[in-house]
């Protein structure tokens, strides 16, 4: 073996090297400043029973030291489980809705056609609505002289007065819908630009070949866009997880504890609870669990990048 | 039977007509080049015919049968595409069994078809490769195996040599022709490069703007141009193509070059051409390799020249000769002894002279 | 490729249902934003979408407090938590594109900043209702909690991930032959990146902004933890619009959730081609 030689660097070189860390600098200092100080700050405050109304500042939290106590007490909170597996249920119901919706909107919209351009801005528009007006706009659409029961009633050709915000179920489905209604033009945008970057003639030789519509979307399309798809699907997915503004504005997290998702019980117990250090346990706990998933994820797709390559 | 007839076939993009009322009968079996200048509408053509585009205007029958309704995907033509259009996604061995799978083929038989074509393109050792890792030369070899593999009787082929170095387009150029042997079937070939067209092809025809310049055998086209373009267009270097008037001086016929001086016609056929010429202002077109270089005192027809530049191209040499405002290129052998300077005449040799309309461009008095 | 007829049909049908349901929780919310007081809450029987009597008394009462129909006078305007979401999200935008400006071509020319790119990334992996308790705590100790600078500053280092991702993009593209031929010719480095580099990715700096400004504007969790009545936002003070005399003040919301639409529904139209880009950090280009 022989040892690796240092690259030997010209003075533009190492110029621009001193350079580049001051340019990085601001961002380093940001990062810092939100990361390192305040994840120690969380890790020792989650040590304790501390609390903002215990009249000692955080930093004599070690007075009431439990050591492990906050995260003994997650195991056993149903509470908590509860609303993740509630978050959980929306991810693995909304996410993929989302992706079939943006899916086929996006076959719909790879061709040319007259019109493509404004039907493609107008279907854009429900994700640059701010997230909470929109749950507002739900709100209101869900109400039961709203225009959904007026639109159902239309439908059905009888009078429908369901209070969809009111039931533990109908809650649910209304917050999904919201959800979907929202993001489901993400997915479309992304697939799309997947879906158009599939060479054109490509699809022309398949065709050529004898492939009909469903052949060439099968085997020369969704092959192409399995990168873009699994992009779509993590973006979603971890943003989804997060859902709290168009659902608290809509239920609260109600009726009862129907639709609290994680973000909302965190926001319940930060505010009506005050149990900060537990708070900051189950912070703590989310991040270690996010961050493994994430670790075993990225190293699964560097591992299949690899096989791919090989 | 696979003929291909086009039935005044004309296609329109907005106001630029790609191709203008175009007729043309492909007879089964035979190797047709489609042969023009970029923009001449031969993509277009192809693409007609494959169905990738609908004509405005007339109509494209395979074996006497109406295409127009008849999809792309249905037509059952092998086509290769300029870039390949290589599913880069797929191995070698799942772009070659792509046509026969979405046709439904048995298992078996793809496995024995893509064997046979491997082989028969010499892709053996690369069967499970990523197409990433191919270098071009493989990579049109797949392109043309996958399409040859569900034995079409057309095939389609657009300037299928083009991006290739020039050794194994020699190469590809004995290997197509090989391949139609072997399937015979009708094939249809769009190239820019007249030496292509001229080597492969059992009839060439020749496309400018859109319009149909001349259709016929390479050995017709090349020494019987119907008009000044497919004179140009075929042989490098390109035919010498001379202004000059049709003079009528006592009783026998001249060429006046102008300031080039007047040459005698002595040949007959050519007499007889001049004769039926409406117009005094002709073009007369000789190929370069079809002119001797005399000394002066020779008292044959021609002009007399200068050399003005000599250019050793390897297997010949070219002799550029001038005279008032004319110039000419004349093609002789390797390492031919002459100076540069030396005052020559140019001769025009019996029956290798063509005569065209100054106006309309077109051959006079062709049978 | 030619297609049939019918095909057309269908797709048009499809569309035309899609684009239905994308508009209609916006339109109901805009056509409410124009209802008297006496149309915000109907029976179902009686139920309308154009307004009988259009009015602009919805956006009166949120910025003035009051207006004719309505007896219930709401002391706090709308004033003040506009102009709030404005500043904030400007600064916060200002600071997050200024930040990962700098470190985007730092990192794409010279290779530095180590762990730079997947630490900002790893910023918007979590809730940020799991990591707010020491930011809180951190806020209060420093004065923050409920000033322009505060929010600002949160949310310059929220929307960081995005501006640093897009923006490295953008200086990946740039072909470096232009610079190399700048420094040659005697430049320094960063007269470079200012001179000859930051010119020629303007446009895309300008997306990046209004990209970023769409995020901070968009809001609502981070505005509810760290701001309690001077600098609430307007998704917080939207949410505060209601009082136990007058239930749901279903017009007046709609008035102002229209306000707080319009900006990113017309930023976004803008920045069409980048926000693939741009919600991918950089993975996909459109």
């Amino acid at each position: 073996m022989t040892k690796k030689k240092k690259p030997v660097l010209t003075t533009l070189e190492r110029e621009g090297k001193t350079l580049g860390l001051y340019m990085t600098l601001p961002a380093q200092l940001l990062l810092l400043f939100i990361v390192a100080f305040p994840l120690c700050m969380q890790l020792y405050v989650s040590l304790s029973w501390w609390g903002p109304l215990d009249g000692v500042k955080w930093y004599y939290a070690y007075e009431s030291l439990n050591w492990f106590g906050n995260y003994g007490e997650i195991f056993s909170d149903a509470k908590f489980w509860g609303s993740l597996g509630r978050t959980f249920l929306i991810v693995a119901v909304v996410v993929p809705v989302e992706f079939l919706l943006g899916l086929g909107l996006a076959m719909l919209f790879a061709d040319k056609f007259p019109g493509k351009r404004v039907f493609y801005s107008i279907m854009l528009m429900p994700m640059m609505i701010v997230p909470a007006v929109a749950g507002y706009m739900f709100f209101m659409l869900f109400q039961s002289s709203g225009p959904i029961n007026d639109i159902l009633s239309a439908i059905s050709g009888t009078k429908v007065d369901t209070v969809w915000l009111a039931d533990p179920d109908l809650a649910m489905i209304s917050v999904m819908i919201a959800d979907i209604w929202q993001w489901t033009p993400l997915m479309f945008l992304i697939l799309l630009a997947g879906m158009v970057g599939v060479p054109e003639d490509q699809i022309k030789a398949a065709t050529l070949l004898g492939a009909n519509a469903w052949h060439r979307f099968w085997r020369i399309v969704l092959p192409r866009m399995k990168t873009v798809m699994i992009i779509a699907l993590v973006i979603r997915s971890v943003e989804c997880f997060k859902i709290f503004d168009i659902l608290y504005v809509m239920t609260g997290g109600g009726p009862g504890v129907a639709t609290k998702s994680i973000s909302v019980y965190i926001l319940d117990l930060t505010f009506k609870d005050l149990e900060w250090s537990y708070v900051a346990a189950i912070g703590l706990f989310i991040l270690v669990a996010l961050s493994l998933i994430a670790v075993v994820g990225i190293y699964y797709m560097q591992a299949a990048q690899k096989k791919a390559e090989a | 039977m696979a003929s291909i007839e086009l039935i005044n076939l004309t296609k329109k993009f907005g106001d630029l007509t790609a191709v203008n009322d175009l007729n043309l009968v492909i007879p089964d079996k035979e190797f047709v080049a489609l042969l023009g200048p970029s923009g001449c509408g031969k993509t277009t053509t192809m693409n007609m015919i494959a169905g990738i585009e609908m004509p405005s205007e007339g109509s494209i029958l395979f074996g006497g049968e109406d295409m127009r309704t008849i999809p792309a995907n249905k037509r059952d033509v092998g086509f290769v595409f300029q870039n390949y259009a290589i599913f880069t996604h797929m191995t070698v061995r799942k772009n070659l069994e792509f046509g026969l799978k979405v046709r439904g083929v048995e298992k078996s038989e793809i496995k024995r078809r893509v064997q046979n074509m491997a082989d028969l393109m010499r892709l053996n050792d690369r069967l499970d490769w990523r197409t990433s890792k191919l270098s071009v030369n493989e990579l049109q070899k797949v392109a043309i195996g996958r399409s040859a593999v569900t034995e079409p009787e057309i095939f389609l082929l657009d300037e299928p040599l083009s991006n290739l170095d020039a050794a194994f387009r020699a190469f590809m150029r004995t290997e197509l022709k090989h391949l139609q042997h072997e399937f015979q079937q009708t094939m249809v070939y769009v190239t820019h490069d007249q030496i292509e067209a001229m080597s492969l092809a059992d009839r060439i025809a020749v496309l400018d703007m859109g319009l149909l310049q001349q259709y016929g055998t390479p050995n017709e086209v090349y020494n019987k141009p119907h008009n000044t373009f497919v004179a140009n267009f075929m042989g490098s270097p390109s035919m010498n193509l001379l202004p000059c008037r049709l003079t009528n001086g006592g009783g026998d016929h001249a060429l006046d070059f102008g300031d080039a001086g007047t040459s005698m016609i002595e040949d007959g056929e050519l007499m007889r051409r001049c004769k039926l010429a409406r117009n005094a202002d002709v073009v007369f077109g000789m190929r370069p390799e079809d002119i001797d270089i005399q000394p002066r005192e020779v008292g044959r027809p021609g002009i007399d020249m200068e050399v003005s530049f000599v250019e050793p191209i390897g297997p010949r040499t070219v002799v550029h000769l001038s005279a008032g405002s004319h110039s000419i290129k004349v093609a002789k052998d390797k390492q031919y002894p002459i100076e540069l300077g030396a005052k020559v005449k140019a001769e025009f040799p019996k029956g290798r002279c063509h005569i065209f309309d100054a106006e309309s461009g077109n051959a006079i008095g062709l049978e | 490729m030619p297609k049939p007829l019918h095909s057309y049909i269908w797709r048009y049908a499809l569309i035309l249902i899609a684009v239905g349901l994308a508009l209609l929780p916006v339109a109901w919310m805009a056509t409410m934003a124009f209802k008297p007081h006496t149309e915000w809450v109907t029976s179902a029987s009686d139920l309308h979408w154009w307004p009988h009597q259009e009015t602009w008394g919805n956006f009166e009462y949120i910025f003035t407090g009051q207006t004719e129909a309505v007896t219930v006078s709401h002391e706090r305007t709308a004033g003040k938590p506009i102009l709030a979401s404005l500043v904030t999200s400007l600064l916060g935008t200002l600071i997050a594109v200024v930040a990962g400006t700098l470190g985007a071509y730092a990192v794409s020319r010279f290779k530095v900043g180590g762990n730079l790119p997947l630490g900002v990334l790893q910023l918007r992996l979590f809730p940020p209702l799991a990591v707010m308790i020491p930011v809180m705590i951190m806020w209060a100790f420093l004065g923050a909690m409920d000033t322009w600078w505060g929010l600002s500053l949160i949310y310059g280092i929220v929307t960081l991930p995005f501006a640093f991702w897009l923006m490295k993009t953008f200086f990946d593209e740039v072909p470096r032959e232009i610079e190399e031929a700048a420094l040659v010719e005697g430049c320094s480095w960063f007269r470079v990146f200012w001179k000859v580099t930051l010119p020629m990715v303007k446009e895309a700096l300008a997306s990046t902004a209004l990209f970023v400004f769409i995020l901070n504007w968009s809001d609502y969790v981070i505005a509810l933890l760290l701001t309690r009545k001077e600098w609430v936002t307007i998704p917080v003070y939207m949410n505060s619009l209601s009082s136990a005399m007058s239930g749901q003040m279903y017009g007046a919301k709609a008035a102002l959730g229209l306000i707080a639409a319009l900006p990113p529904v017309i930023f976004g139209i803008a920045i069409q081609k980048y926000l693939v880009r741009g919600l991918t950090f950089g993975a996909l280009k459109q």
